[in-house]
């Protein structure tokens, strides 16, 4: 068991390292940082002089070198654009991507459950088919167009609800439910759902049950759901760290201060230590995430030694 | 269910969730001032710049909206584009003309107590604005212009200046930039360049509060500042990117100002709030890239640049695209409150006939292919219909377009580098900007070869030197008059409009809002609001 | 956000195929003609856009621009669904843009897929070192914030249809790789491969004759899936500023144009919108079933 944990965490760190050099590598083929910061007639003089002190005019590996030693001392470097600790614009804004992405889970979840449980127990019917297009509608629309409408709607017409920023609880509402709601999560949270709750249903141990007589709401609440439950857990740890990622979409229309539309505008600014940072750090907790899933599962069952 | 998986569904269910809230949930007790007190004006914008609070450091005119409520500057001017006093009370050119005298007004304090002194202004014009860091837009002019700065008494100052400079004044004032303003000596002594940085200090009617990386940044306001008193205690600017949640926020009474674009006014407007509008417009054209050059392509013969110019209808752009807020222009980029715009020249006609023609005399009866950058400015989030409107009408002359949209990083390398890089030679890109109060500095940086944007004939490159060389400012006005009618006569470059493009809707809690001048920015201190019942 | 492919390592609980095609109830299962007959609708104004739209997709016509559609004030019957913000023909562009939306969808998946399928491939089939190696990437691609590397991808490369097109397909080709290798590593144990390799058969057909043809269900599913993720990620990007550039009319660049008029000029963004999600909508109910029938045992994959 600790050789497959270490192994595993081998793996991770290789797979890290593969991700520096190529957030690295790519970060510097979109431009130069100085094109977009300096004035539009700036003299070549004042050109190297900003070059030599942000260090750019280095060769490209010294450069690397420097960014990995910064990594191994927990540290991301200081943004190009606004001079401060990487770290510390991150952490600014981190709290409130989680926050975000928390909510728009619970909303998911919320509507997942009674549609899976629909489709499970009315399996083939209307009411299947009718939950799975619920879900799947939501994977069909683009985020961004959902969350204007529904900002035109919930916010302007009915002022029901603050129309973005996040200032206060219910400014949560919109930016989760358009996360939530409209990306992958829901119509993947149902399709697990409903294909686990089944493996139950159709099992011969249940169709027991049923002829001695056990309720089907117990069946289906008492041993279907709460099988179920725990591949909805595990997809919802895969999928934290990836909503975290699409979440860029969200805060730009919601102007919600997170590290999505932090690494948006670095792309914007070529600044080079902020989307090196950020997408590091989205990379190593999805990574983590799959990590600690696949440990333990190892842990519950033996028998499996490869993800 | 076996025991092992039971305890892992524990662990999942009730462990997990509960690390999560207890981690991210402690982060979330600093919440920002949510319901408005009726005393912060809360405003909105698209872009907040470069967001360095060292204004030594910043030349994007987006930073200087963000530092803008910090500062005052030297001298100010009017929406006419006359010189009104501002730090300085009164301001006088030496016998040979090179040379300025500055009378500074008595009494003005910096955020952190200290009283303003002619030592300041010469530190910020020898050390801040030409120390090595520095990167502003007049540094090198700086390092290079001005000879001494002496102190004659605590609110006099001379500024020596190696040869003539009759704008100096104009350049010290709130437009084109950050320069005019005055730096506080002794607190940067002590706190350092980056202690500063952290928190700045300046003399403008609002001190600095707190500021957070693309989120948002507050003043408090001054008491007893020299300019009229400030109506709102506080002020609170937000980023949000997206225009339509721009207006949502206006409209839903989240913010009580938000900076709009044109396509934003009428609905806007129709929804009952009113619309400032900074006076100097913004200069909408397409340049066509080193034309003097023999690589150019097509775009070399002038017989083909005044087909791709006849082709335009500006009118038609300026009554749809621009909502009727902007008038053709005949060159760019200079507005009518510069000096040394050139009145007298008239936008070229719409004759789609005649380009045709045109471009057959020059060898081109089937047209030629061009690509046509449209480059992304938030300044005018347009550029890309502009794009598509222009395409339009060269493609119905038969020149075939290909439109490029790009970002300044990704184009400024094609340009900056090497006028004569073939990525650039020969096409076509969009740009927008708020044309300079003084004409010479549009001429030095946009179409010189100093410039280094566009190429152009050797006497423009000897007109604007010339320019700049003047000892009074009605013959630089000439110089940039003559400049520009020769630019005008060999079409080198499509003008399309002088547009009031930069737009800030606001409600009913604020009663008037003016802008500074070029820079479209909100100067806080001049706005006031309702009185609250 | 958009992201869908990853997929669930540990499903074992659930791998049983019980949910078979024949169990579906006829009712339910004729209800799938409503989204091949929306597909093949779409799929057939795209092809035949040049004869089937009213007018050129950007024939520009300031002096008609924002015209509502024909049922509103101020709409006519020749632009029954109204202008844009130049003047062009929504009608028009629709039809034009289910060519492009639909063919970029396609082609960033036989991009991605054609390169996640070979590495998937040799990863599973040769394993050792250069296993290790392709299986480090995957899991790099795949841990990535999809949306920001190709966003990246997009500022290195340049906006245009072709490189868009690559990019998607870059970013894409691990959710391949990692499900080929998958399979390729159930294949290869079984007797008639092992045979196979015993008669003097070389690698590569082997792979090509015996394994390949076993993983085609599981790939096309796959395939389907994305193919509707390719045209909103398409959507987001053009939102982003990063989309297929103008004046190609593809519906998220539409809506995309359109999202600033939802309340002055809702048409501009409606009609695409609703274009773009009745077919990505019928993309996936349409993978969902292929999914279902073909390969149940990724019932789970997500």
């Amino acid at each position: 068991m600790q050789r497959y944990i270490a192994g595993r965490l081998i793996q991770c760190l290789v797979t890290l390292l593969v991700i520096s050099l190529l957030v690295f590598a790519l970060a510097r083929l979109t431009g130069n940082p100085l094109d977009v910061m300096m004035p539009v007639d700036a003299s070549a003089e004042l050109q190297e002089e900003m070059s030599r002190e942000l260090g750019l005019d280095q060769p490209v590996y010294v450069q690397y070198g420097r960014f990995v030693q910064q990594l191994l001392h927990a540290d991301l470097g200081t943004s190009i654009r606004t001079r401060k600790p990487v770290a510390e614009l991150i952490g600014q804004r981190l709290p409130n991507t989680l926050k975000l992405v928390s909510f728009s889970v619970a909303m998911a979840l919320l509507l997942a459950f009674p549609l899976g449980v629909i489709a499970a127990t009315r399996k083939g019917g209307l009411w299947d088919v009718g939950a799975r297009t619920v879900a799947l509608f939501g994977q069909s629309v683009p985020t961004f167009w959902a969350g204007i409408v529904l900002i035109s709607i919930f916010a302007v017409n009915l002022d029901l609800l603050p129309a973005g920023r996040k200032e206060g609880i219910e400014s949560y509402v919109l930016p989760a439910v358009t996360l939530g709601l409209f990306g992958f999560m829901l119509a993947g949270v149902v399709r697990l759902l409903r294909g686990s709750m089944l493996d139950v249903l159709d099992s011969e141990y249940v169709k027991f049950a049923r002829i001695k007589g056990l309720a089907e709401t117990a069946v289906t609440w008492k041993h279907a759901f709460r099988n179920a439950l725990i591949p909805v857990v595990t997809f919802v740890g895969f999928y934290f760290g990836i909503l975290m990622a699409g979440s860029v979409v969200v805060e730009t229309v919601f102007a919600w201060p997170g590290i999505g539309r932090l690494a948006f505008e670095a792309v914007q600014w070529r600044d080079y230590p902020v989307i090196q940072g950020v997408v590091l750090l989205v990379s190593t907790i999805i990574l983590a995430a799959n990590l600690v899933v696949d440990i333990l599962y190892a842990y519950i069952d033996p028998r499996i030694r490869y993800g | 269910m076996s025991n092992a998986s039971k305890g892992f569904f524990r662990f999942l269910v009730v462990v997990l969730p509960l690390a999560l809230l207890a981690t991210f949930w402690q982060g979330g007790a600093a919440t920002p001032a949510h319901a408005a007190e009726s005393s912060t004006l809360r405003y909105a914008a698209s872009n907040f710049g470069e967001e360095n609070m060292d204004p030594t450091r910043t030349s994007i005119s987006a930073s200087l909206g963000l530092v803008g409520p910090l500062w005052d500057w030297l001298t100010e001017i009017d929406a006419t584009g006359k010189l009104t006093p501002g730090l300085a009370l009164s301001w006088e050119p030496g016998e040979d003309g090179k040379s300025w005298t500055f009378k500074l007004r008595p009494g003005v304090k910096f955020h952190d107590g200290s009283e303003m002194s002619a030592e300041d202004v010469q530190f910020t014009l020898m050390e801040g604005f030409r120390r090595p860091k520095a990167k502003a837009s007049r540094v090198r002019q700086f390092r290079k212009g001005i000879k001494d700065v002496q102190v004659l008494d605590s609110l006099t100052v001379k500024i020596v200046t190696a040869r003539p400079w009759p704008t100096f004044p104009y350049d010290m004032a709130n437009q084109p930039g950050i320069e005019g303003i005055v730096l506080p000596k002794a607190y940067i002594k002590k706190v350092g360049w980056d202690g500063f940085a952290q928190k700045p200090v300046g003399t403008g009617a609002y001190k600095f509060v707190k500021h957070e990386v693309g989120n948002f940044i507050e003043f408090e306001a001054m008491k007893d500042h020299w300019r009229a008193s400030a109506r709102f205690d506080r002020l609170r600017m937000v980023l949000v990117p997206e225009a339509s949640t721009r207006v949502a926020m206006l409209k839903t009474g989240q913010v009580d100002v938000a900076g709009i674009s044109l396509d934003e006014v009428q609905e806007v407007s129709k929804a009952g709030f009113k619309i400032a509008e900074d006076p100097q417009p913004t200069s909408v054209r397409i340049h066509l890239y080193a034309t003097y050059y023999d690589k150019a392509g097509p775009v070399k013969d002038v017989r083909v640049r005044q087909a791709l110019n006849l082709a335009v209808n500006r009118q038609e752009i300026v009554d749809t695209l621009l909502h009727g807020k902007g008038k053709p222009a005949a060159v760019f980029p200079i507005s009518p409150i510069s000096i040394g715009f050139p009145a007298d020249l008239k936008p070229y006609p719409h004759d789609p006939a005649k380009a045709r023609k045109l471009l057959a005399e020059a060898g081109y009866p089937n047209g030629f292919s061009i690509e046509l950058f449209a480059l992304r400015q938030s300044s005018f989030p347009q550029y890309k219909e502009l794009a598509e409107i222009v395409a339009g009408y060269w493609e119905a002359i038969g020149v075939k377009t290909t439109i490029i949209p790009t970002d300044i990083g990704a184009f400024r390398p094609l340009y900056i580098a090497n006028p004569q890089k073939p990525e650039i030679v020969g096409r076509a890109g969009t740009f927008a900007t708020t044309s300079r109060l003084n004409g010479s500095d549009g001429l030095r940086i946009w179409w010189s070869a100093k410039g280094r944007i566009i190429k152009m004939a050797d006497n423009v490159d000897d007109i604007a030197a010339a320019a700049a060389g003047k000892a009074n400012i009605d013959d630089i006005a000439a110089e940039v008059k003559k400049a520009y009618k020769v630019l005008h006569n060999d079409y080198r470059g499509v003008p399309i409009a002088d547009v009031k493009g930069v737009l800030w809707g606001y409600g009913n809690r604020v009663k008037d809002i003016r802008l500074r001048p070029h820079r479209g920015y909100i100067e806080p201190s001049l706005v006031t609001a309702v009185p609250a019942e | 956000m958009a992201d869908a492919g990853i997929t669930l390592t540990a499903d074992t609980d659930v791998a049983a195929a019980s949910d078979l095609p024949g169990s579906l109830r006829a009712r339910a299962r004729r209800l799938l003609i409503v989204p091949l007959l929306i597909l093949v609708t779409f799929g057939g104004l795209g092809l035949l856009a040049d004869v089937a739209a009213p007018y050129p997709p950007n024939q520009i016509a300031l002096r008609a621009r924002m015209l509502p559609p024909f049922w509103q004030e101020g709409g006519r019957l020749a632009h029954p669904l109204g202008t844009d913000r130049l003047g062009r023909d929504i009608t028009s562009r629709i039809i034009h843009g289910a060519r492009v939306s639909i063919a970029a969808g396609l082609a960033a998946v036989a991009v991605g897929g054609v390169i996640g399928t070979l590495l998937g491939l040799i990863s599973g089939y040769f394993g050792r070192w250069i296993d290790t190696l392709i299986m480090r990437a995957t899991d790099a691609m795949l841990s990535l914030p999809i949306i920001l590397i190709a966003l990246l991808f997009a500022v290195v490369f340049g906006p245009s249809f072709r490189n868009l097109i690559l990019v998607l397909g870059l970013v894409m080709w691990a959710r391949f790789a990692r499900l080929v290798r998958g399979e390729v590593l159930t294949w290869k144990e079984r007797e008639f491969v092992a045979l196979a390799r015993v008669a003097g058969c070389s690698p590569f057909r082997i792979l090509q004759r015996h394994i390949f043809p076993n993983i085609v269900n599981p790939l096309v599913v796959l395939a389907t899936l994305q193919v509707g993720w390719v045209i909103i990620v398409e959507a987001s990007l053009s939102f982003l500023g990063a989309g297929i550039p103008p004046p190609t009319p593809s519906w998220g660049a539409m809506i995309a144009d359109g999202r600033s008029h939802i309340t002055t000029a809702w048409w501009l963004s409606f009609f695409p919108g609703v274009a773009l999600v009745l077919v990505v909508l019928s993309i996936n109910l349409l993978g969902d079933w292929l999914r279902d029938f073909l390969d149940p045992r990724t019932r789970n994959l997500t």
